[in-house]
């Protein structure tokens, strides 16, 4: 007897793909379908490679699989480094392919495989040091930080779940109240842990941080969940002891406990003069509804024009984002546009690029936040430039922007192709904001560079604390008549340019 | 893939459980480095057994491509096209694949039921988990508590009922929460019908046991191939009978010493059987358990190191079981092993009906 089954999804994907494209445009992104053994539900907390080139997948209701990627998506030669089922693997390192470090919900653990079989033999914890309440919503994710220690950030509670009868770790009646609770130690914060397993409490304000990385320059971000305390989901730049907004978290900081204070009915006014603002913020609907792991685009072009920005994965949505980042004034800012958004399922919770840089996987779980939407997808950069904006920041008097390929000059320099608005997003005990305050900017003076490939665009009324929306015309097309395919930036104004 | 899970679901109650007991009852043996091979690159889609699953029964006589052990390894090492069956001489170097092939010939003829009706409604794809003797399966997970009080669960601090809350309003309002009854840090282990065990990374200690099953996870999973919790409870629920469950304080003394604060390093997997390790005070511990003579039964095969006084094991009157250790002298309810018998000793846990 023989049968092989092709996924029932996977004819629809590849249909979806063919119908999201513009007739007779050539794909710049083709996104595929990875196929498992029927005995694997790809619930997937962590993704990596091996310096051999076999991709590690990391899963809540299996255990780890390895295999070397091949072209066809349904023929990974895959093998079980381990069937042991970890507490909802949320994240993982790749030391070799004898060692991974896997972060769950209970611990941080090295898993070896010390007589070479290919099978891990030894699971041995690392760090415990943080509580866990019983609540289903109190996942971490990690990030090497490159001394041989890592960075974690770990979420709070939900009160769409209880608490348990016996806790791990001291439980605080305070921290308890809320929709998103910290009831115990270290919920809401970022952690250092270093070589030897010592934890460091590093900063506060989190609500469901799904995603911390360390961009080629050292700095530390960390991506932010919308909901109460989260007018919009926030990239943040994390820096030692600062605030970032989410109160509960401060009933585990000794200072702040001291001073008596319910973090829950502290004024809004004085939690927006204790944080640190996010570096950028995607709104949801249009942009981004659940950011997740962020990565660096290192690959130096292998995949597509955008080297050095950041990727991020959105687990309730069906697409990744591109985000812009620049130095202003002492302080991190940028903007993110939609990036990959054909193709792709929901739930892309975890990135990695191949060895190559050619494609980058990305791992989807839904993990009880929506419909369930369990699988691996690859998304490779066929060499076909697409025509996106390239760059964006901002100018003294405006922003200057570049595309990737030569812009139509004449729609370029049309002032009626930019419409820009600027507005903010309410932090509160609301599940996310509207957008505040909204007001429609103009654009002034246009120059558009010679070559097609840049222009400066005088916007008057920029001020800080506020995100500009710029919404690019359809008219405006590239030179060789390529729709834009992501029209619509969001540039976070932390600081302008001195 | 949502059509999958479906199907397997509903064969869940097709499983021949004739073939699971008989696997259960299979000595555990130390694996052929071909059985190693066959597990760690070929189960996933063949099956444990090499039943069958995405990938052909191996165990019948149908040979798809050749059946003589030459044949085999000529499908092993080039693949089959068009078929999933992956060129394994570019992964696997000519000894593995020799040693693979030995496995597979010694597979045929034994044919063993389909493989894909056997596992699915066993494995992780449903919420229904389960090991076996030759296959342990360790599931980190919230637990139930069985039942075992606070003296037990010493080491856990209390969560507490709160107020319920109007995200609407932003206020505490009229209600309470109660807390959930339940553990953070179940270590659960399934051998299959014979012996299921809880044990305690927070406590370091075996909670409870059961046989005839292991766990329902659709509270915490969702139903079917999941991905959508169930409600607001996420413990399992212990499927079979309960063997032994703890109770009491720490039935371990350490003599010379009033610290035996619990720590969990970790475990290493011995034959694919948890050993578990972990501190209590300064003394190490290992403690592999695993089934007995009959279902329910338990060994705790148990080694220590940095006690020179050796232990004292105080017998619960309050446990259904039957315990007794290898090593020691055993006067009433108490227990005492010399620093020689702490360094290796057994003990057996049979259930007595209650």
């Amino acid at each position: 007897m023989t049968y092989r089954i092709i996924p029932a999804g996977f004819s629809t994907v590849a249909l979806v793909i063919a119908l999201a494209l513009p007739l007779g445009a050539a794909e710049s992104y083709h996104v595929e379908t990875i196929s498992f053994p029927p005995t694997v539900v790809p619930e997937i907390g962590g993704l990596g490679f091996t310096s051999e080139g076999e991709l590690v997948v990391a899963m809540r209701r299996f255990g780890i699989l390895m295999a070397k990627p091949t072209a066809d998506p349904a023929a990974f030669p895959w093998r079980a480094f381990s069937s042991d089922l970890l507490h909802n693997i949320c994240g993982l390192q790749v030391v070799s392919k004898r060692e991974l470090i896997v972060s769950s919900m209970d611990e941080l653990t090295r898993i070896t495989d010390g007589d070479g079989d290919g099978i891990a033999d030894s699971y041995q914890t690392i760090c415990s040091a943080w509580g866990m309440s019983g609540n289903y919503h109190e996942t971490n994710t990690i990030a090497p930080d490159g001394s041989g220690g890592w960075w974690m950030a770990i979420g709070t509670a939900s009160h769409n779940g209880s608490v348990f009868t016996n806790t791990r770790g001291e439980f605080s009646a305070i921290g308890r109240r809320g929709r998103n609770f910290s009831a115990v130690p270290w919920k809401g914060w970022i952690a250092h842990i270093d070589a030897k397993g010592v934890f460091t409490p590093w900063a506060k304000g989190f609500r469901a941080p799904n995603g911390i990385a360390v961009g080629p320059d050292g700095k530390l971000w960390v991506t932010d969940n919308q909901g109460d305390w989260r007018g919009a989901s926030p990239l943040f730049h994390i820096q030692k002891d600062h605030f970032y907004g989410h109160p509960s978290s401060l009933v585990w900081d000794p200072a702040f406990a001291a001073s008596g204070k319910d973090p829950l009915n502290l004024p809004v006014a004085e939690i927006e003069g204790m944080r640190t603002p996010a570096a950028v913020e995607f709104p949801e609907g249009f942009m981004c509804n659940s950011p997740s792991e962020p990565i660096f685009d290192q690959t130096g072009g292998r995949f597509g024009p955008f080297a050095g920005q950041m990727i991020v994965g959105d687990v309730a949505g069906t697409r990744l984002l591109r985000v812009m980042l620049e130095e202003v004034d002492g302080v991190m800012q940028g903007a993110c546009v939609q990036f990959v958004t054909h193709g792709l399922r929901a739930g892309n919770n975890r990135l990695i690029f191949s060895p190559d840089g050619a494609t980058l996987y990305t791992g989807q779980t839904v993990r009880g936040w929506g419909a369930p939407s369990e699988s691996l997808q690859r998304v490779t950069f066929t060499g076909t430039v697409p025509f996106e904006v390239k760059t964006i920041s901002l100018r003294k008097d405006g922003f200057s922007c570049s595309f990737t390929k030569p812009v139509d000059r004449t729609a370029a320099a049309d002032p009626t192709c930019w419409k820009l608005s600027k507005y903010h997003f309410g932090n509160t005990h609301n599940y996310g904001s509207p957008p505040l305050d909204t007001v429609a900017l103009s654009a002034g003076a246009i120059v558009v560079a010679l070559d097609g490939l840049s222009a400066t665009v005088a916007v008057a009324g920029l001020e800080p604390g506020r995100i500009v929306q710029v919404d690019l015309d359809p008219r405006m097309k590239s030179a060789d008549g390529a729709t834009l395919e992501h029209p619509q930036l969001c540039y976070k104004i932390n600081r302008l340019q001195p | 893939m949502t059509s999958l899970p479906l199907l397997f679901a509903a064969m869940v109650g097709l499983a021949p459980l004739a073939v699971l007991a008989a696997a259960d009852a299979a000595p555990v043996q130390p694996p052929s480095p071909g059985h190693t091979v066959f597990v760690t690159y070929c189960a996933t889609c063949h099956g444990p057994e090499g039943a069958g699953l995405i990938g052909p029964n191996l165990t019948d006589t149908v040979f798809l491509h050749g059946g003589t052990r030459e044949d085999i390894v000529k499908t092993i090492s080039k693949g089959v096209d068009g078929k999933g069956m992956p060129a394994w001489e570019s992964i696997l170097n000519k000894e593995q694949i020799s040693q693979v092939a030995d496995h597979a010939f010694s597979l045929i003829g034994k044919n063993l039921p389909s493989g894909m009706v056997a596992a699915m409604g066993m494995t992780t794809v449903t919420p229904f988990p389960k090991g076996s003797a030759v296959q342990p399966l360790l599931l980190r997970t919230f637990m139930p508590t069985q039942g075992v009080g606070d003296e037990v669960l010493s080491h856990y601090h209390r969560g507490l009922a709160a107020a319920k809350y109007s995200p609407e309003k932003g206020t505490d309002i009229a209600g309470s929460v109660a807390p959930v009854v339940g553990v953070t840090s179940g270590i659960a282990v399934s051998f299959g019908d014979g012996l299921a065990y809880c044990f305690d990374a927070t406590e370091c200690r075996l909670l409870y046991t059961w046989s005839g099953g292991f766990l329902d996870m659709t509270k915490y999973w969702g139903a079917g191939a999941g991905g959508s919790r169930a409600g607001n409870d996420y413990v399992p629920v212990v499927m079979g009978t309960v063997a032994y469950v703890t109770h009491g304080a720490e039935p371990l003394e350490i003599p010379g010493s009033t610290d035996v604060t619990p720590h969990f390093t970790g475990y290493r997997k011995m034959r694919g059987v948890p050993l578990l390790e972990y501190r209590l005070g300064t003394v190490a511990f290992t403690q592999l358990i695993a089934p007995g003579a009959a279902p329910g039964v338990a060994t705790c095969a148990i080694t220590t190191s940095g006690a020179p006084k050796g232990l004292v094991y105080h017998f619960d009157p309050h446990i259904s079981a039957q315990i007794t250790c290898d090593k020691g002298r055993r006067d009433g309810v108490v227990l005492t092993l010399s620093a020689a018998d702490a360094a290796a000793f057994t003990l057996t846990i049979v259930p007595v009906a209650r």
